[in-house]
């Protein structure tokens, strides 16, 4: 338990890789959050079958993640923070999909390949949601919502959500931490104690969200959030959205990896 | 300057409980005064400044901020002229940066993103942490999130400024920085704390709230060095007034000095 809360309090330093000058950072939010939801939006398009196809995507967190010079640690970590949730989402397509797929003449298992594109496609998803954040940052996004005039109580319950969890988290930490000083011999907390644990939890974070609420109207908040005036526009925020989009446009028209095998083999 | 000015009359609020946190509470705070509110637990100090700031409204008496009552049609006013720093600055700093929670007051009330900019480095800068405007509050300090607090609160230029516990939980050297910062403004002050000796150095009123009634309202030294008072009140007489620790001899030249 103690390791999922250092995990997420740690997930407030990739938001401040943003902070370094470089090309990508440097591309409009809106530029960079639309790309991201075209590239999602891209990879859950594929076939369940497919996943040769999926390979090309591949090279879109690759380059920014070089580009940016983002240590591919931190990301690493915490998607494979996530990857149980897709393991447990896609375990059981191997035991009721028992159709036989033929790839280059080899028969695979159709429940085994819908697994791996899910999982391949999955990690792809949280990796780029992961490097949206790393190279425009919480406040940015928020902006860039704005922007799509995606309704303002949810760019704030956004940005609220972001700005809690960690405080949240150190709460349920210190919860814990306060159990196990007078359960020393537990490695768990017992499932008795799970339900006032939780409704503690819940009442705390009722009454933060109230003063919260109070310390906002107090600061002249009516409902509606004022983000403050964002960059303009420039060729770098067009140019570089529109490479990647040509070349995802590519990659879902043509499946390349086979294009390429299949020029491989007419060479040989 | 009358609207500096703070007034209750018999003020008197219930919860949905039935529990009387204030009862009959009446003062009037001029302009620039300096003001410590003290009580024991549960003597109706947090209820008393929901009350000023209009977060909740008495049942009975009223509530004056200048020459305005504070009530539902007046409220938007009310808070741009009274500021509360709250006694835990993680409720007060809810944005990402430092500057974009000091500049959270001015954006909502409209202002220009240019005389936003200056007033959130003003506000820094009288805090002394223009250094920290773009560092992610979660990441400062104890001393340096209630600097921010007071930030945040005073980029919107209220006339009057209301701390809980501006010094609960601070190492004593951002104790007294807190508190030089504060003794250096202008502003109509609100103090509440049980850091009486802090009272005594900022405050030269103070009123002792006793089960939500005004038990004591006049001068802080003479209030805070009566024993007898402040025994009653759940309260000690601050450790500056105590006597010496090791010749118990009474610390007469300390009062003098003050």
């Amino acid at each position: 338990m103690a390791d999922i809360i250092s995990s997420v309090m740690e997930v407030k330093h990739i938001d401040e890789l943003s902070k370094q000058k470089n090309l990508i950072n440097a591309v409009h939010p809106l530029a960079k959050l639309l790309l991201t939801l075209v590239y999602i939006f891209v990879l859950a398009s594929f076939d369940r079958y497919e996943v040769a196809g999926l390979l090309p995507f591949i090279l879109y967190p690759v380059v920014v993640i070089i580009i940016c010079d983002i240590p591919v640690k931190n990301i690493f970590k915490r998607v494979v923070l996530l990857e149980p949730f897709i393991i447990i989402t896609g375990i059981l397509n191997p035991v009721f999909d028992k159709s036989i797929v033929e790839i280059g003449g080899v028969e695979i298992s159709g429940g085994w390949l819908t697994f791996f594109s899910l999982l391949l496609r999955s990690t792809l998803m949280i990796t780029a949601g992961f490097l949206l954040v790393a190279t425009t940052g919480i406040e940015n996004i928020a902006r860039a919502l704005t922007l799509l005039r995606i309704p303002t109580v949810f760019v704030l319950l956004f940005l609220l959500t972001y700005r809690y969890i960690f405080v949240l988290t150190d709460e349920a930490g210190r919860l814990l931490k306060a159990y196990h000083m007078r359960a020393p011999k537990q490695s768990g907390v017992r499932i008795k104690v799970w339900g006032s644990m939780v409704g503690q939890l819940l009442i705390r974070t009722y009454n933060r969200a109230q003063t919260i609420y109070q310390s906002m109207i107090l600061k002249g908040y009516t409902g509606r959030y004022n983000s403050g005036e964002g960059s303009g526009v420039n060729t770098l925020d067009i140019i570089y959205p529109a490479l990647w989009l040509l070349f995802m446009a590519a990659a879902r028209r043509f499946n390349i990896p086979l294009l390429l095998s299949g020029l491989l083999n007419q060479l040989v | 300057m009358s609207h500096h000015k703070v007034e209750l009359k018999d003020v008197s609020f219930s919860y949905a409980d039935g529990h009387q946190a204030l009862d009959k509470v009446t003062f009037l705070l001029g302009h620039g005064e300096s003001v410590g509110i003290v009580g024991a637990n549960g003597a109706g100090k947090s209820t008393l400044l929901s009350v000023l700031t209009g977060i909740q409204f008495p049942q009975q008496g009223t509530v004056r901020i200048g020459d305005m009552p504070v009530n539902k049609k007046t409220l938007p006013h009310i808070r741009r002229s009274v500021g509360l720093v709250f006694q835990e600055p993680d409720d007060q700093l809810f944005m990402t940066t430092v500057y974009d929670d000091v500049a959270f007051g001015p954006r909502n009330y409209k202002l220009e993103e240019e005389e936003v900019g200056i007033r959130v480095m003003e506000a820094l800068e009288q805090v002394g942490i223009s250094h920290l405007k773009d560092r992610p509050p979660y990441k400062l300090s104890g001393g340096e999130k209630r600097l921010a607090a007071i930030a945040a609160v005073i980029s919107m230029k209220p006339d009057i400024l209301i701390m809980d516990e501006p010094t609960a939980s601070l190492d004593p050297r951002a104790r007294r920085k807190i508190m030089n910062i504060l003794n250096g403004f202008s502003h109509t002050k609100i103090i509440t704390s049980h850091d009486l000796d802090m009272i005594m150095d900022m405050c030269a009123r103070t009123i002792v709230l006793k089960k939500g009634a005004v038990a004591a309202d006049g001068d802080t030294r003479q209030i805070l060095s009566d024993e007898r008072l402040m025994e009653e009140c759940g309260l000690e007489i601050p450790l500056a007034l105590q006597n010496c620790p090791v010749c118990r001899s009474a610390k007469e030249k300390n009062l003098d000095d003050k």
